[in-house]
């Protein structure tokens, strides 16, 4: 059943979109929708349908996987999972923000969309979450600074956290050993960033909050090292605040480095880590493609904000 | 002559009459004339402000893109979630009086409030098209002085042409008429008073 569902990933891979299908996306050659996967696109809805149904695409390839082969399903869901935390921060910030209309990814596993844009109040939010696996039976969290930033990292924390649970449950705990250490640099990567934006709370926040790893402090330096990034770059680009830059470096950096990685392992488990990376990388790009091409920039401007990984 | 003037009766009194009324329109047709000259001085003083423009407009486009870059890269959900922690400034409409015009003008009630944004990168963008757009407030607003000060000198030129080309005219002329009508008049009664006396 592994072998299955990893060739089943394979065959998704050859799917993924290259460097040339987005040049030609961009310059207007090649409309979305005359991809295969992407046939539902309708290039007439408004942009955030457009953004939503690029991910429903992303979605359903993940979907496909987790219903081959079922016995994988919390592994594959796991990973899906992100996008739901990335709603309850959507959801937070609305709460706490000026309660607008909230966008949210088109996933809801145990969080639907709806259910979410039901919630109110942030004590109501919380205690949602304590029926989730994300933060089941956790005490209402007690903030040391009250900022959104600081509840957003909370959340990352328990995203890692819940990830990690699931790759040492028994089963897992075996076949995907070799994904911890990328699992471990991803976490550092998000960390970098959560270091730059809290600044001088970060540390302190650290140390309070429950964290999957244990992080010490040349941690981010061994990652910078690990990630072939040169750490002069990387202080340019902190030091001209252009963190979605570094994010990107960072990003291509991390899928070259699980690439290398789980290299060994491409007929096994792990390699569909690498695959959920790389579609979700794709999502992201043609993100990026839409509200780069809906708001008239340059198409080198487009292209430039792209990750490619192929 | 105006119709009105047509009907006045020929006398000594119309004569002071319409005098004292010549007098007070070249009065008033000078007063305007120097208001004129003065809101002309204050819309050159405006228009030298208004070379800001460019500037301001330059600024705003490359604020505006850096946001959309933001946008474009951080992907639609992130950055609208992000906008809704973003207090949007409130901005007000009061007339004001600029050399006795009344101008409407944007005055910023209060400004964005973006202490929840935590990103630096987003603060950034933000501050940066924020201070953009309170500098195209700025010119905004001196533009609309501009256009509310000319439609002011547009009546002015009205009136002061008006009556330097209809009424003040107007007013010689029958001056004129009413003079040579009363003198006329003092000629008839004089030679009639000659006659009486020689007969």
């Amino acid at each position: 059943m592994e072998t299955y569902l990893v060739v089943r990933a394979h065959g998704l891979k050859t799917r993924l979109l290259g460097r040339a299908d987005y040049e030609a996306i961009v310059r207007g050659n090649r409309s979305l929708s005359s991809f295969n996967d992407y046939r539902g696109f309708n290039e007439e809805s408004d942009i955030k349908e457009k953004v939503n149904s690029v991910y429903r695409v992303y979605i359903s390839r993940m979907k496909l996987l987790s219903s081959v082969a079922p016995d994988y399903g919390v592994f594959i869901d796991a990973l899906l999972d992100r996008l739901e935390i990335e709603n309850v921060k959507i959801q937070l910030r609305n709460i706490v923000g000026e309660r607008r209309k909230p966008f949210f990814y088109p996933y809801g596993r145990v969080l639907a969309p709806a259910r979410l844009s039901e919630v109110a109040t942030e004590n109501e939010l919380w205690e949602l979450l304590k029926k989730t696996p994300y933060y089941r039976g956790g005490k209402t969290p007690s903030f040391v600074t009250g900022s959104v930033a600081e509840k957003e990292f909370f959340l990352d924390n328990l995203y890692y956290l819940y990830l990690l649970q699931i790759l040492s449950e028994g089963f897992f705990s075996k076949k995907l050993v070799p994904v911890l250490d990328v699992v471990r640099t991803e976490y550092l990567v998000r960390l970098f960033y959560w270091k730059i934006a809290l600044g001088g709370a970060f540390q302190r926040l650290l140390d309070v909050f429950p964290k999957p790893f244990t992080v010490s402090k040349s941690a981010f330096d061994a990652m910078i090292k690990k990630l072939k990034v040169e750490s002069e770059e990387v202080e340019d680009l902190i030091n001209r605040r252009r963190l979605t830059e570094l994010l990107n470096r960072l990003t291509l950096a991390l899928i070259r480095y699980t690439e290398y990685k789980l290299r060994p392992y491409s007929v096994e488990l792990p390699y569909i880590y690498l695959f959920n990376m790389m579609a979700y990388v794709e999502a992201k790009n043609l993100e990026r493609v839409i509200i780069g091409l809906d708001a008239g920039l340059q198409e080198e401007t487009i292209l430039s904000s792209l990750v490619f990984f192929k | 002559m105006s119709s009105q003037l047509a009907f006045l009766p020929a006398s000594r009194g119309t004569l002071l009459l319409l005098r004292r009324r010549l007098q007070l329109v070249k009065r008033g047709k000078e007063v305007l004339q120097m208001r004129r000259d003065q809101l002309v001085k204050e819309v050159f003083a405006i228009m030298d402000e208004l070379k800001k423009l460019a500037e301001a407009e330059r600024k705003y486009l490359e604020a505006a893109r850096r946001v959309t870059q933001l946008r474009m890269s951080r992907g639609e959900h992130d950055f609208e979630s992000i906008a809704s922690l973003v207090r949007p400034p409130e901005i007000d409409i009061v007339i004001v009086s600029r050399q006795g015009v009344p101008v409407p003008e944007a005055r910023i009630v209060y400004e964005p409030d973006y202490s929840r944004v935590a990103d630096p990168e987003y603060r950034e963008a933000l501050e940066k098209l924020w201070e953009a757009i309170k500098t195209m407030i700025i010119v905004a607003n001196k533009e609309m002085e501009v256009e509310k000060l000319c439609e002011q000198l547009q009546y002015i030129n009205r009136v002061v042409n008006s009556l330097e080309r209809n009424l003040i005219p107007s007013l010689e002329d029958t001056l004129r008429h009413i003079e040579e009508r009363v003198t006329e008049e003092e000629i008839e009664e004089f030679v009639r008073m000659k006659v009486v006396r020689e007969g």
